[in-house]
C-alpha cells in the first residue's frame, strides 16, 4: 500500500530521471521501510513513510524545476542547485498571485487552517500522552509484572509474596522492585497540613527506572525492611519546601508525625505510582515522597492480598515473550505450592507504557479518526476552490502556454502556490491549534495520563507544518494536473477564446467532479454528526442512569488516620466519630455519615464463603464490594431496604457480625433461598482486624447502588458497620441543605478543630465525584461534537461554493430562460433542484457510513444504538437545513438575474 | 576535465557519499546504511534526495555507474546499480578536504574552540 503511494509520488520527477533511478529508489525504500519496522514496530514503519514521501515530493519537484528550467530557459547544469532559481522564482510569483486574490486566498488559508488546527490540537494532546517516550532510559525495557487470572485473563495487582518469589526464582530481570502506593500526612509547625501522595518502594525501583539522585543518595538494599526513618523527595517539593537547598539533604521532614531524615531528592520525572503516573512536570512541580518499604505493614505477608505494584527491568538478553514465558512457569509452581491463595493465577509481564496509557488509547484514536474526517473535509473545500480558480486562469495558463512554459513549468507553479497556502494555512492552524489545546485541556479528564506533558513543542510545530503542506499539496495535485494540460492541449487559442468566458467550455466532467467532491463531503459531515450523536446521546443515558442513592447536596470529606497518635483501633474510632458529630454540627448540615468510600463506586474487593456451604474450590470463592459504613448510612442517603433491618448501636465490637448486602448479592448467591439469618466469611477481616467479628450474619437486604463502572449490571456489594470492622481511612458524607460546595472551607476547619494535622486534599462535593465517572465519555462527546460542527460548516461551504460557481457559470443560459419568459420561481427550483440532488447524493452516503460507524464504535456506547433513529433524523434534519441555507444564496441571485445584463456580458 | 576547485563546496551529503563510495564500491540502500553507521545515526539519507545528489554527481562525473557487479552475491538484484568514485571524484573529495581543514586549522589557530 504504502509503496504504492511512494511510486506514486515518484512520478513527480521528470521522466528520464525516473527511467535511471525509480527501480533502485523504490528498492531501497522498501529495504529502509522493513528496517524501520523491525526496529521500532508500526510506527516506525508510518514515520519512516511519511519521511521518505515528504523527501520524494520535495526532490520530486526540485528535480523537475530543474529540467523544466534547462528546456525553457537552456542553462547548463553546472551546479547543482540551478532548481533553486526556479524555486524562488514560482515562489515569489506564487505569492503575488496569492496577494491579487486576497477573497480567494483568505477562504483558502483559513478552509486549510481550520483543518489542520484541529487536527494539530489533537495530535498535540496524542503525542503528548502515548507517543512521547516515557521519562526514563531505555524505558522500553521496564515492565509491571501482575497476576492474571487464567479463567478471566484480567490481571490484578500483584502481591508481595509472590513477588518476592518471582524476584527469587526469575532470571529475565536486572531488578525487581515493589512499590506500594500511600498517601503520608506531611505537616510543619507553620504551614497547613499536607497529604502527599507517594509509596513504600524497595531499594531496587530506583534502578529499574533507571534515575539517578539530583542530590543526596537513594535507598540501599540493606535499607529494605528495616524502617530506618528516612525518606526521598520529589523535586517539586524540594523545590518548593526547601527553595532547592543541596542541604536539603540530612534535615528532616515530618511524615506522619514521625521525623524522617531526607536522604535524596528525584529528579524531575513522573513515578509510577499504581497504575497512573504522578506527573512531577505540572506547573506546580507536584509533591511526593519515598519511604522504604516494610514488612511489618498488614498486607506484605499476605499471599492473598493484591497491592503491590511490582516493577522490573528486562535484562539485555531478555525478551519480553522470553519474561513472560519463564514467570508462566513459576507462577505455575506457585500455584501448586500455595493453591489456596494461587489456584487459577497466572503472572502477566507488560511493558509500563501500555499501563500507563493503555487505557485511554482507544478514545485518543477515536477522537484522531474523527478530527481526520475534518481535515478531509477541508482539503476537498480547497481542492474545490483550486478547481474552481483553475478554470478562472485558464486565459493565464494559455498565455504562459504559449509563451513557452512546459506543462511540468505549469504544475510545478500551481504546486508551489499551493505549497504557499500550506504554509500560511499552517500558521493559522497553529493559532487554531494554541487556542484549541487550551480548550481541549480543560475538556480532558483530569485522570488522563501524562497530562502534563501535553502542549504545543517542536514536534507538533513540525506536524502541523508537514501537514498544511502535505493537505494543500494533496488538494492541489489534480488542478495542477489540469492546468498542466493547458499546454499539452495546444489549443492556445481555443483557450484564450474560451478563457474570457466562464460558460462555454467548463465540461460536464469537471462540473461532476466538484460534484463528487461535496457529496464526499457532505457524507463525511453526517458521518461526524452521526457519531458525535451518538456518544451526546450516550452521555445523557450515562447521566440519567439513577445512581440508587442520593448524590445531589451530599459533601464528601475524606481523611486517613495515620501516624503517631493513631493505630489504636479505639483512638480511630474515636476520633472518626468525633469528626462526624462536629460536621454533623455545622449548620447547613442534614446528616453526617461515615463511609469508607462513595456510594457510587465500591473501591474495596474481598472473597467470601457461605458458612453452611461446602467450602469453595480452592481460589473460587465469589467477589463482592467490601464496604465498611457507619450508622444511619442507608438512611442518608436514600438507598432503599428491601428487607430486614440496617445497622443500629448494638452492632459494636465484642457483638456478633451484621452484614447488609445488596439486592444483586442476593439475586446472585441466594436465588430462591431466604439469605437473612444465613452466615458468611470474608478473607479480611481476622487477618487485618483481629478485634473483627469472625462470621457476619445478613441481617438486611437494599437496592443496589452505583454505576458498577458505570456501565454494565450491579456488583454484589457486602456491607459492614464501621464500628465493628475499624479501618483508620474513612470519610465523613454529610448531606446538605445548601449547595455543599459552599460548606467546604466549615468542613475542613471542623476536622481541624478535632486535629489540626490531618491533611484534607478531597473534600468536594458527591457530585463532582459522579461527574468524573462519566468524564472520558464527555470528552470524547464534547470534542467529536465541536468537529462535527466544523465539518458541517466546511461542508456547507462547500455546497455554497459549488452551487454560487454553477449559478455563476449559467447566468448566459439562465438570462436566456428568463427573456424567454421562465419566472423567477421555476429558475430557483431548478438551482434547488440540483442542491437537493446533492445533498440527498450525501445524506444517502453519510448515512449508510454512520451505521456502519455506530456499529464499529458500539463499545463506547451506552443503551444506544448504532442506527438509534433519534441520531439519523436529527442528523438528517441539521444537514437539510444547513444544505438549504448554503443555497439560498445562490438560487436567488439566480432568480435574480438581469437576462439583458447576462446576455450582453455572453 | 574541469578545475576540482571549481566544485567546491561540496554539500556535506555529497561529500560523505563520496567518502563511502569512494572506501567499496556501492549501491544506492548501501550508500544510506553507511552514513547511517558513520555517523551514529545523525544522517540519515532518504531516498529521494540521496538519488537526485546520485544524479548530480554522476552528471559531474565524480562517480561512475558499473557495468559489472562487485560482489556476486546470490540475493544480490541483478538490476541494482553499483557506483564507483571516478579519479576526477577522488581529486575533488581531496581538495574538500583540504579546504575544510583549512578552515579547521584557521579556526584552532584562532583558539575559539573548545577541547575537542
Amino acid at each position: 500500500m504504502s509503496e504504492r503511494v511512494y511510486r506514486l509520488l515518484l512520478k513527480l520527477y521528470p521522466a528520464a530521471f525516473r527511467r535511471r533511478f525509480e527501480l533502485d529508489m523504490v528498492r531501497a525504500f522498501r529495504d529502509r521501510r522493513q528496517k524501520a519496522e523491525l526496529e521500532r514496530g508500526v510506527w516506525g514503519k508510518v514515520i519512516c513513510t511519511s519521511r521518505a514521501a515528504l523527501d520524494a515530493a520535495v526532490n520530486g519537484m526540485l528535480e523537475r524545476l530543474r529540467v523544466t528550467d534547462l528546456r525553457s530557459y537552456s542553462q547548463g547544469a553546472q551546479k547543482g542547485g540551478s532548481g533553486l532559481d526556479g524555486l524562488k522564482r514560482d515562489v515569489g510569483y506564487a505569492v503575488r498571485t496569492m496577494l491579487r486574490m486576497p477573497g480567494f486566498t483568505a477562504v483558502a488559508v483559513l478552509t486549510l487552517g481550520l483543518g489542520v488546527g484541529a487536527n494539530t490540537a489533537i495530535f498535540s494532546v496524542l503525542h503528548g500522552v502515548l507517543l512521547r517516550p516515557l521519562e526514563y532510559p531505555n524505558a522500553e525495557r521496564i515492565v509491571v509484572l501482575r497476576d492474571r487470572s487464567r479463567q478471566s485473563g484480567l490481571t490484578i495487582d500483584a502481591s508481595a509474596p509472590n513477588v518476592e518469589d518471582w524476584k527469587a526464582m526469575s532470571t529475565s530481570f536486572e531488578a525487581v522492585a515493589l512499590v506500594w502506593g500511600g498517601a503520608w500526612a506531611v505537616t510543619e509547625d507553620d504551614l497547613e497540613a499536607e497529604q502527599v501522595p507517594g509509596g513504600r518502594v524497595s531499594a531496587e525501583v530506583f534502578d529499574v527506572l533507571g534515575i539517578r539522585p539530583v542530590a543526596g543518595r537513594f535507598f540501599t538494599p540493606e535499607e529494605n525492611f528495616g524502617d530506618p526513618d528516612l525518606v526521598v523527595i520529589s523535586h517539586g517539593l524540594w523545590q518548593s519546601r526547601f527553595g532547592a537547598d543541596p542541604s536539603a539533604v540530612g534535615r528532616t521532614l515530618t511524615v506522619d508525625g514521625r521525623f524522617r531524615t531526607i536522604i535524596g531528592v528525584l529528579p524531575p520525572v513522573p513515578m509510577p505510582l499504581n497504575h497512573a503516573m504522578v506527573e512531577l512536570t505540572s506547573a506546580e512541580g507536584s509533591h511526593h515522597i519515598w519511604i522504604p518499604i516494610d514488612e511489618e505493614d498488614q498486607w506484605y505477608g499476605r499471599r492473598a492480598s493484591h497491592f503491590t505494584l511490582a516493577l522490573a527491568r528486562l535484562n539485555h538478553e531478555a525478551t519480553l515473550v522470553q519474561a513472560q514465558a519463564e514467570l508462566s512457569a513459576i507462577a505455575a509452581l506457585l500455584e501448586e505450592r500455595y493453591p489456596d491463595s494461587n489456584t487459577g493465577l497466572d503472572a502477566a509481564v507488560d511493558p509500563l507504557r501500555d499501563l500507563v496509557v493503555g487505557e485511554v488509547q482507544s478514545e485518543l484514536y477515536l477522537v484522531l479518526g474523527a478530527v481526520t474526517l475534518v481535515l478531509v473535509v477541508a482539503c476537498a473545500n480547497l481542492t474545490n476552490l483550486l478547481l474552481a480558480r483553475s478554470v478562472d486562469r485558464r486565459r493565464e495558463m494559455a498565455v504562459r502556454a504559449a509563451l513557452g512554459a512546459g506543462g511540468g513549468r505549469l504544475i510545478s507553479q500551481a504546486l508551489t502556490e499551493a505549497a504557499m497556502l500550506g504554509l500560511a494555512g499552517s500558521a493559522v492552524g497553529l493559532g487554531i491549534a494554541w487556542l484549541g489545546t487550551d480548550l481541549i485541556l480543560t475538556f480532558t479528564p483530569q485522570d488522563l495520563p501524562r497530562r502534563a506533558g501535553i502542549g504545543l513543542n517542536g514536534i507538533v510545530l513540525s506536524y502541523a507544518l508537514v501537514l498544511a503542506v502535505a493537505a494543500s499539496v494533496g488538494a492541489a495535485l489534480f488542478p495542477a494536473w489540469r492546468m498542466g494540460r493547458a499546454d499539452s492541449r495546444g489549443d492556445v487559442r481555443g483557450a484564450l477564446v474560451a478563457g474570457g468566458s466562464r460558460s462555454s467550455s467548463l465540461g460536464t466532467a469537471l462540473s461532476s467532479l466538484r460534484s463528487a467532491l461535496v457529496v464526499g463531503q457532505l457524507a463525511m459531515a453526517v458521518l461526524l454528526l452521526a457519531g458525535s450523536g451518538l456518544l451526546l446521546r450516550t452521555l445523557v443515558e450515562l447521566r440519567s442512569v439513577d445512581p440508587g442513592a442520593r448524590t445531589e447536596r451530599v459533601l464528601s470529606v475524606p481523611f486517613y488516620l495515620s501516624g503517631v497518635d493513631y493505630g489504636d483501633a479505639q483512638v480511630n474510632r474515636t476520633t472518626q466519630v468525633t469528626i462526624r458529630n462536629a460536621i454533623a454540627a455545622l449548620p447547613g448540615v442534614e446528616e453526617a455519615v461515615l463511609a469508607y468510600d462513595l456510594p457510587v463506586a465500591s473501591s474495596w474487593w474481598e472473597r467470601f464463603t457461605v458458612v453452611d456451604r461446602p467450602p469453595p474450590e480452592p481460589g473460587q470463592a465469589p467477589v463482592s464490594g467490601f464496604r465498611p459504613v457507619g450508622a444511619g448510612y442507608f438512611e442518608a442517603l436514600d438507598i432503599p431496604v428491601v428487607r430486614g433491618r440496617t445497622f443500629h448501636r448494638g452492632d459494636r465490637v465484642g457483638a456478633p457480625g451484621a452484614v447488609v448486602v445488596n439486592r444483586a448479592l442476593v439475586d446472585r448467591f441466594f436465588r430462591g433461598e431466604e439469605a437473612i439469618g444465613r452466615r458468611i466469611s470474608t478473607g479480611a477481616s481476622r487477618a487485618n482486624f483481629p478485634e473483627a467479628p469472625e462470621e457476619w450474619t445478613i441481617v438486611g437486604i437494599v437496592e443496589n447502588v452505583g454505576f458498577s463502572g458505570p456501565r454494565g449490571e450491579y456488583h454484589p456489594a457486602l456491607y459492614v458497620p464501621a464500628a465493628q470492622f475499624p479501618v483508620a481511612y474513612l470519610q465523613v458524607l454529610a448531606t446538605t441543605t445548601v449547595e455543599p460546595v459552599t460548606l467546604v472551607s466549615a468542613a475542613r476547619n471542623a476536622v481541624w478543630s478535632v486535629d489540626p494535622n490531618l491533611p484534607l486534599p478531597d473534600v468536594a462535593p458527591l457530585s463532582d465525584e459522579v461527574d468524573r465517572l462519566v468524564a472520558r465519555e464527555r470528552f470524547v462527546a464534547v470534542i467529536a461534537g465541536v468537529f462535527a460542527v466544523v465539518a458541517l460548516l466546511l461542508a456547507g461551504a462547500g455546497v455554497y461554493g459549488v452551487l454560487s460557481y454553477s449559478v455563476a457559470s449559467r447566468r448566459g443560459e439562465l438570462g436566456v430562460r428568463m427573456a424567454l419568459g421562465a419566472a423567477p420561481g421555476r429558475v430557483m427550483a431548478s438551482v434547488l433542484g440540483r442542491a437537493l440532488t446533492l445533498a440527498s447524493g450525501g445524506l444517502a452516503l453519510g448515512v449508510v457510513g454512520a451505521v456502519i460507524l455506530g456499529t464499529v464504535m458500539s463499545g463506547f456506547l451506552f443503551r444506544v444504538r448504532p442506527w438509534d433513529p433519534a441520531v439519523l433524523v436529527g442528523v438528517i434534519a441539521v444537514l437539510s437545513a444547513v444544505a438549504t441555507l448554503a443555497v439560498l444564496l445562490p438560487a436567488r441571485r439566480a432568480a435574480g438575474t438581469d437576462p439583458v445584463a447576462a446576455l450582453r456580458a455572453e | 576535465m574541469p578545475d576540482p576547485e571549481s566544485l567546491l563546496p561540496l554539500k556535506p551529503d555529497v561529500f560523505l557519499i563520496l567518502t563511502i563510495v569512494a572506501r567499496n564500491d556501492q549501491y544506492g540502500y548501501g550508500i544510506m546504511q553507511e552514513a547511517e553507521r558513520l555517523t551514529d545515526g545523525r544522517v540519515r539519507l532518504q531516498p529521494g534526495a540521496l538519488y537526485r545528489r546520485l544524479r548530480w554527481m554522476l552528471d559531474a562525473g565524480l562517480l561512475d555507474e558499473l557495468a559489472e557487479r562487485p560482489v556476486p552475491a546470490v540475493e544480490d538484484d541483478d538490476r541494482r546499480r553499483y557506483y564507483r568514485v571516478t579519479p576526477f571524484g577522488r581529486r575533488v573529495a581531496d581538495a574538500e578536504a583540504a579546504r575544510m581543514r583549512g578552515l579547521l586549522r584557521a579556526a584552532e589557530g584562532a583558539g575559539v574552540l573548545g577541547e575537542p
